[in-house]
C-alpha cells in the first residue's frame, strides 16, 4: 500500500487501492443481490446497481454513492492538505453544522440566497481560521485545537438556530443539494466536488504550494530554515479545510431542506480522515494525494450505502466502519509489514 | 518534607486559585450556593467524570490521548441497563461491563502500542466504534429499576447527620489542601528570594499565595459559619469517586506503575534506556483508562437509573479539560491526580454557577470548557516556554 512510501511513483500509485476496494465493495453487494434467493438479481429493482429513471434523472445506490460521497469527497479534499502538513481537523462536522445553520436562519430572516451562501462559507472559513490560528501561532496541537472546535461548534450551531432544527424554502439553496442539471443529469454536488477537485488540482499541482505544502508536512524544521512561511501555509489549510467544511455544510442542509445543529456532519471526521489516509496520504504528513482522497471519499461512502443495503442502521453503521477503518491502518502500517516480513525470514 | 516549587506547579496552583475564586463567587453571589446539599451535589454530579478524568490522567501522564471515554462510559450504561432489565444482578452487570471496559482498553493500547499507531486515530475509532455498538444493545434510553439499588442508597444516604458530616469533613479537607498549597508556595518564595534576585515565576507564585491565603481563610470562615443550611448527603457515587480518586493518588506517586507512566510521559527514549518497560506501561495505562470509564459509566448508571446510548457525548472533551486544567501537560510527564480533582471541581462549579444564574443557554458551558482548556494549554505553553528560557540563561 502505498501509505508510508515515499516516491512520486507511489503518490501516482496511491488511488490503487480505494479504488480496488470500491470495486470489492460492489462485488460483495452485487454477490449480496445475485446469491441470495428472492433477491433482486443482479440488475433487478433494488439490487446494488439497479439504475432506474425517475422524473427523467438516474436514481439508485450508485448514484447515492455519487450524491452523499460528494460531502465526504469534499471534506476530504480540505484535509489533504490539513493531513498533509502533520495535523488533523476534527471539527468539519461541527462546521458543517455551523454553516448550515447560518444559511437556514438569514434565509428564513429574508436574506437573500447570495448572501446568505457567502455567509456560511465565510462563517466556516472564519471557524477554520480560528483552528488555524490555534496550530500554528498557539502552537496546540491540532487535534487538541480541533477538538474544541469540534464540541463547541455545535453549541455555536444551537444557539444560532436557538436549538431548533430551520426549515427552509429557498430553491437556490435547495438546489446545492438536490439540484440535477438537465445539460449533466448527475446530482449538483457531484458535480460540485469534480469541480473543487479540478480547482484543487491545478491550485497545488500546477503551482508550488502543493510542493511548499509537502515540504513543510515533511519536515518543519527544514522547511522553516529553507525560508518556508510555514505558519501562512498551515493556516491556510484549515482556513481551507473549514471552507469545504462550508460547503459540505450548505449540501447537508439542502438535502434535508433544514438545518440539523444536533445530526449535521455527524461522524464525517472520521470518514473524511479515512479517505484521505486510504487515499495514500500517511497521518505523519508529507505527500498528499488528492485523487486518492477522492476515491477514498467514494469508497467510505460506498461503505456506508452497503450497510443502509444490509439494513444496518445509521447508528450501528459505525462498528464496521471503525473496524474496516483500523484494519486498514494496521495493514498500512510500518510496524505491521515489519512483522510480517520477519514472519516470512524465520524458517 | 521537602516543599519545592518550580514553574511547571504554577498551572496547578493557578487552577487551585481559580476554584477557590469560583467558589467564592458562588457563595457570594447566591443563596444557599455553599451549603452542604450544594456541595454534595457538586460532587454527586460530577462523580463520573472525575473518575473517568483519572483514567484519562494516567493516559495524558504517559504522553498519550483516550477520545474513547465518553463511548466506553455510553456503551457500559447500557450494557448494564439492558441485562439488569433482562435479569441480571446489577454487581454481576457491572462485574461484566467492567471487563469489557478494560479489554476494550488493553485492546486499544494494544493496537497503539505494536502497530505504533496514533492515538488519537485509535481511540477516536473506538470512539465511534464503542458508541455505535451501545446503539446495538439498545437504540433508546432504557430505565433501571433493581432493589439493589434500594438497599445501597439506604445504607450510604440514610443516616442525614452521618452524611453531612461526610460532606462537612471532604469540604474541610479541599479547603486545608488549599492552604497547605499555599504555605508550600510561602516557604518556596521566602527560600529562593532570599539568594537571588525574584524571578517571574517567584513573584507571581508570591502574589497567589496572598490571594490564595485570604480566600482559602474567608471561605473556612464561611464553611463554619453556613454549614447549618441543608442537610448534604454524598451519594454512592460520590464516595466512589472519593475512593478511586484516593487511589489513584496513591498509584501515582508511590507505586512503580506510577513513577514508570511519569517515566514514559517525560521522554520514552530515557525512560527506555532506563530499563523501564515501556510497552507494557503504555498498554497498561489505556488498560487502565478503559477500566476507568467503565467505572465511570457505573457511576453514571447509578446516578441517572438508566442507560442511554446518546448520553455522555463531548465527554471526552470535559475530561481532557479537566486534566489539562489541573496542571497536566499534554506532553506527559508532569501533572497529579490532585490537579485533575480539582480541574473536575471547576468544571463543576462553572456549571453550577451557569445553572444559579438561570438565565444563560446550558450550550455555555461547552463554550466555556473549551476557553478554559485553551486557556490553560496556552498557559502551559507559556510557562514552557518561560522554563526554556530560563535554562538558556
Amino acid at each position: 500500500m502505498a501509505i508510508g512510501s515515499d516516491s512520486t511513483a507511489a503518490r501516482s500509485r496511491a488511488p490503487l487501492w480505494p479504488a480496488l476496494g470500491l470495486l470489492l465493495l460492489i462485488v460483495v453487494n452485487v454477490l449480496f443481490d445475485v446469491l441470495t434467493t428472492g433477491g433482486p438479481g443482479l440488475f433487478g429493482q433494488g439490487a446494488f446497481l439497479h439504475i432506474a429513471l425517475r422524473d427523467g434523472v438516474p436514481a439508485g445506490a450508485l448514484i447515492d454513492v455519487l450524491n452523499y460521497g460528494s460531502t465526504i469527497v469534499i471534506l476530504a479534499l480540505g484535509m489533504a492538505p490539513v493531513i498533509a502538513t502533520r495535523g488533523v481537523d476534527l471539527s468539519v462536522g461541527s462546521i458543517m453544522a455551523v454553516s448550515g445553520a447560518v444559511s437556514a436562519t438569514m434565509v428564513v430572516g429574508g436574506t437573500s440566497s447570495a448572501a446568505a451562501i457567502g455567509a456560511a462559507i465565510g462563517v466556516a472559513a472564519l471557524c477554520g481560521l480560528w483552528n488555524g490560528l490555534l496550530v500554528s501561532v498557539v502552537r496546540l496541537q491540532p487535534f487538541v485545537a480541533t477538538l474544541v472546535l469540534m464540541v463547541a461548534g455545535r453549541g455555536i450551531a444551537q444557539m444560532i438556530t436557538q436549538s431548533q432544527i430551520t426549515t427552509f424554502h429557498d430553491p437556490v439553496l435547495e438546489y446545492i443539494g438536490l439540484g440535477r442539471p438537465a445539460w449533466l443529469p448527475l446530482p449538483f454536488p457531484f458535480i460540485l466536488a469534480i469541480l473543487l477537485f479540478t480547482a484543487t488540482v491545478l491550485v497545488t499541482r500546477k503551482t508550488a504550494l502543493g510542493l511548499l505544502l509537502e515540504a513543510v508536512g515533511g519536515n518543519p524544521e527544514a522547511s522553516r530554515l529553507a525560508g518556508v512561511r510555514s505558519k501562512t501555509l498551515i493556516c491556510g489549510t484549515y482556513v481551507f479545510s473549514g471552507m469545504c467544511a462550508g460547503i459540505a455544510g450548505l449540501i447537508a442542509a439542502a438535502n434535508i431542506k433544514a438545518a440539523d445543529p444536533f445530526h449535521a456532519g455527524q461522524n464525517l471526521e472520521l470518514a473524511a480522515i479515512f479517505a484521505v489516509v486510504v487515499g495514500g496520504t500517511p497521518l505523519t504528513g508529507g505527500r498528499f494525494s488528492l485523487l486518492g482522497a477522492l476515491a477514498g471519499g467514494l469508497l467510505m461512502q460506498c461503505l456506508t450505502t452497503t450497510m443502509y443495503a444490509r439494513n444496518i442502521g445509521a447508528d450501528v453503521a459505525p462498528l464496521p466502519q471503525a473496524l474496516v477503518i483500523l484494519a486498514v491502518c494496521i495493514i498500512g502500517a510500518p510496524a505491521f509489514r515489519a512483522m510480517l516480513r520477519a514472519g516470512r525470514a524465520a524458517p | 518534607m521537602r516543599l519545592s516549587l518550580s514553574a511547571r506547579h504554577i498551572p496547578t496552583l493557578t487552577a487551585g486559585l481559580i476554584m477557590l475564586l469560583l467558589f467564592a463567587f458562588g457563595a457570594l453571589r447566591y443563596d444557599y450556593f455553599f451549603s452542604a446539599s450544594n456541595v454534595a451535589n457538586l460532587f454527586g454530579d460530577y462523580a463520573y467524570v472525575a473518575i473517568a478524568a483519572v483514567g484519562a490522567t494516567f493516559v495524558i501522564l504517559s504522553g498519550g490521548i483516550d477520545l474513547s471515554v465518553g463511548s466506553i462510559v455510553a456503551f457500559t450504561a447500557v450494557l448494564v441497563a439492558d441485562l439488569v432489565a433482562k435479569g441480571w444482578h446489577p454487581l454481576e452487570a457491572g462485574a461484566l461491563a467492567l471487563v469489557i471496559g478494560t479489554a476494550l482498553g488493553a485492546v486499544m493500547g494494544l493496537l497503539i502500542q505494536v502497530f505504533e499507531l496514533p492515538a488519537f486515530m485509535v481511540t477516536l475509532a473506538g470512539m465511534f466504534a464503542i458508541r455505535a455498538a451501545a446503539f446495538l444493545i439498545r437504540d433508546q434510553s432504557t430505565g433501571i429499576s433493581h432493589p439493589f439499588f434500594r438497599w445501597l442508597r439506604s445504607i450510604v444516604e440514610n443516616d442525614g447527620a452521618a452524611g453531612g458530616r461526610l460532606v462537612v469533613v471532604t469540604t474541610v479537607a479541599v479547603v486545608l489542601l488549599a492552604v497547605r498549597l499555599t504555605v508550600i508556595l510561602w516557604y518556596d518564595v521566602r527560600a529562593t528570594s532570599s539568594t537571588k534576585a525574584p524571578t517571574v515565576a517567584a513573584i507571581v507564585a508570591r502574589i497567589f499565595a496572598y490571594v490564595a491565603a485570604l480566600l482559602g481563610l474567608a471561605l473556612a470562615r464561611l464553611a463554619v459559619k453556613s454549614f447549618v443550611l441543608g442537610g448534604g448527603r454524598l451519594s454512592s457515587g460520590a464516595m466512589l469517586m472519593l475512593a478511586v480518586v484516593l487511589v489513584a493518588f496513591v498509584v501515582a506517586r508511590s507505586t512503580r506503575f506510577g513513577r514508570n507512566v511519569y517515566a514514559v510521559g517525560g521522554s520514552e527514549k530515557s525512560a527506555r534506556m532506563m530499563g523501564v518497560p515501556v510497552g507494557a506501561t503504555k498498554i497498561g495505562v489505556y488498560t487502565l483508562a478503559g477500566f476507568c470509564s467503565a467505572l465511570a459509566g457505573l457511576a453514571f448508571t447509578m446516578y441517572k437509573q438508566a442507560g442511554d446510548p446518546t448520553s455522555a457525548v463531548g465527554l471526552e472533551l470535559s475530561v481532557i479539560a479537566a486534566v489539562v486544567i489541573g496542571g497536566t501537560l499534554l506532553s506527559g510527564g508532569v501533572g497529579s491526580i490532585l490537579g485533575t480533582l480539582i480541574g473536575v471541581l471547576i468544571l463543576g462549579l462553572i456549571r453550577l454557577i451557569i445553572d444559579f444564574q438561570g438565565n444563560l443557554n446550558a450550550a455555555w458551558t461547552s463554550v466555556a470548557i473549551g476557553v478554559l482548556l485553551l486557556a490553560f494549554v496556552g498557559l502551559q505553553n507559556l510557562v514552557a516556554s518561560l522554563g526554556v528560557r530560563a535554562a538558556k540563561q
